[in-house]
């Protein structure tokens, strides 16, 4: 197992490159998800103000 | 086909239910591929004779190198239709395309780097395609800090459509000004271009993990154009109802 | 008989020449606004040597890349001034209003900013060249290079400043849009002297620049006026 993980000596550069990508989709996925709740609150908040149901 | 009325989708408020249920599916569809992709590229595809196995980032960095290029196409696409027909729908899904175009070309010069240093030795090649992916980052940040430099939605939709249409006459033009200025400098021994002669299971593997991206960038931009519809339909009766579900209708 | 209330349309020509003429008439009261620009293409010419060992050799081979560069940066600073003060005084609205050909105002407009930035840019980049230790060949194909390759940069500078009217950012935006879009006239503006001077010729590199600007300017007008409609939205 620590030898495919070492993959022959290059382990570091191909793991920080998918690790990347993954840590990427992560903050995408999290962002996404974050931002659609805040215009949800955001759009709540402004009709409440305006008095609109 | 021929049947369905496309342009029922064009208001965002009959799209977004659309959106909502195709992001589901293309999330899904980029996971599977993923997995085969990811399989297929580091079970089955061999050792490479050259380059070892550091040429598996190739399965992450060939297909970011080519979405974050379609994507801006695709980008360009919608700007047309959002200048032509004057219309809303066209300009958020530009808008929702470009962070994951952007991330996608942040990818591609990441894994590029981390590619080149083992192969070739330094983890910056000034190669023609890592440098016109350099500059399509700026062009792709360029649209995003221009759509929040603009405060009138629609104003910021048609002045980015616009960057946008320039921006891709420009890219084959970089690339090529680019690529001349490379073949010039370096000659023709260090060219990312130049992958390792590939088995077939290799192209297999990066088929399956480009199809796996395009999956991704499609619900990635479905879903953010959701986030962009509510934004700017706050007001509209459907998001209220959307956002206050409990709103019960109140009997005279 | 239609009662006629509004001035006859101007010609395209004379559009032109009445919104160049009244650009370069308001340039020459501003002389040292234009100045500035000049001296500041100067100023960063002379950081680099500053920055790392003067060595004639190496500052002669990166001469041309470092002319360039500074004739970008101080194109890019000078575009403000082109829609800056019509746009403050609402003099640019009333051009979008005029019975003239939008695009001929604004190619006007173009063709006056590239008179006042570029073309002194031209001259002075002989200075820059003798900084730099170049031969005279040299000079004289750099110097050529800015004629031919700056209106192409003027007319993408001009568009990006259009789509930044009143957005936030300011300058820093602009550079932000130009510099990207600017690669290819760096690439084969800088390309150009480099070849000539090992002796490739420049020939590629100067025509393709001389294309690249007669394109822009025959698509630019329609472009920027879509760009300044846009605007004014």
């Amino acid at each position: 197992m620590s030898a495919w993980l070492a993959m022959g000596g290059h382990g570091f550069f191909i793991w920080s490159s998918y690790g990347m990508l993954a840590l990427a989709l992560i903050v995408e996925i999290a962002v996404l998800r974050r931002s659609r709740r805040d215009a949800a609150e955001r759009a709540r908040a402004m009709r409440a103000d305006l008095n609109q149901p | 086909m021929a049947a369905i009325n496309w342009f029922r989708f064009a208001s965002p408020a009959s799209f977004y239910p659309l959106a909502g249920k195709l992001t589901g599916l293309f999330g899904w569809v980029a996971v599977l591929l993923a997995i085969a992709g990811l399989y297929v590229g580091f079970v089955i595809a061999p050792t490479d004779a050259q380059q070892g196995e550091s040429y598996r980032i190739i399965f992450i960095h060939v297909p970011a190198a080519w979405m974050a290029m379609f994507i801006y196409v695709v980008i360009a696409f919608w700007s047309v239709f959002s200048l032509a027909l004057n219309a809303r729908l066209p300009s958020m899904m530009a808008q929702a395309l470009a962070p994951t175009g952007a991330l996608f070309a942040f990818i591609a010069l990441w894994t590029g780097a981390f590619w080149g240093r083992p192969t070739w030795g330094t983890y910056w090649v000034w190669d023609a395609r890592l440098t016109s992916t350099l500059v399509l980052l700026f062009l792709y940040l360029g649209l995003i800090a221009l759509r929040s430099g603009i405060d009138d939605p629609r104003r910021a939709d048609r002045a980015c459509a616009l960057l946008a249409l320039v921006g891709v006459v420009n890219v084959p033009i970089i690339y090529f000004s680019v690529r001349w200025w490379n073949t010039l400098h370096q000659g023709a021994t260090i060219s990312m271009s130049a992958a390792p002669k590939m088995a077939q299971t290799m192209l297999t593997a990066m088929l399956l993990m480009t199809f796996s991206a395009w999956a991704y960038a499609i619900a990635a931009a479905l879903h953010r154009v959701r986030t962009i519809i509510i934004e700017r339909e706050a007001l509209t009766d459907w998001v209220g109802r959307l956002v206050n579900p409990v709103q019960r209708q109140r009997q005279p | 008989m239609r009662p006629s209330s509004s001035p006859e349309p101007a010609s395209a020509l004379a559009a032109l020449t009445w919104a160049c003429s009244r650009d370069l008439r308001i340039a020459l009261r501003h002389r040292g606004e234009v100045a500035l620009v000049l001296v500041f293409f100067l100023l960063v010419g002379s950081m680099f040597p500053l920055a790392m060992a003067p060595d004639p050799g190496l500052l002669r081979a990166i001469a041309p890349g470092i002319a360039w560069v500074s004739a970008l940066l101080a194109t890019l600073l000078s575009l403000p001034r082109l829609f800056a003060a019509d746009h403050a005084d609402g003099t640019l609205e009333q051009l979008l209003l005029a019975p003239a050909p939008l695009a001929a105002l604004l190619a006007g407009k173009v063709l006056a900013h590239w008179l006042t930035t570029a073309a002194p840019l031209v001259l002075l980049s002989g200075l820059a060249g003798l900084q730099f230790d170049l031969d005279p060949e040299d000079i004289a194909i750099l110097a050529l290079s800015l004629l031919l390759g700056t209106p192409l940069l003027t007319w993408l500078g001009a568009i990006s400043a259009a789509l930044t009217l009143g957005a936030r950012g300011g300058s820093t935006l602009l550079g932000l849009l130009v510099l990207p879009l600017a690669v290819p006239v760096l690439i084969f503006g800088a390309g150009s002297v480099e070849a000539a001077s090992v002796g490739l010729g420049a020939e590629a590199h100067l025509s393709l620049l001389a294309a690249g600007s007669i394109l822009a300017s025959m698509v630019g007008p329609a472009t920027l006026s879509l760009a300044v409609r846009i605007a004014f939205e």
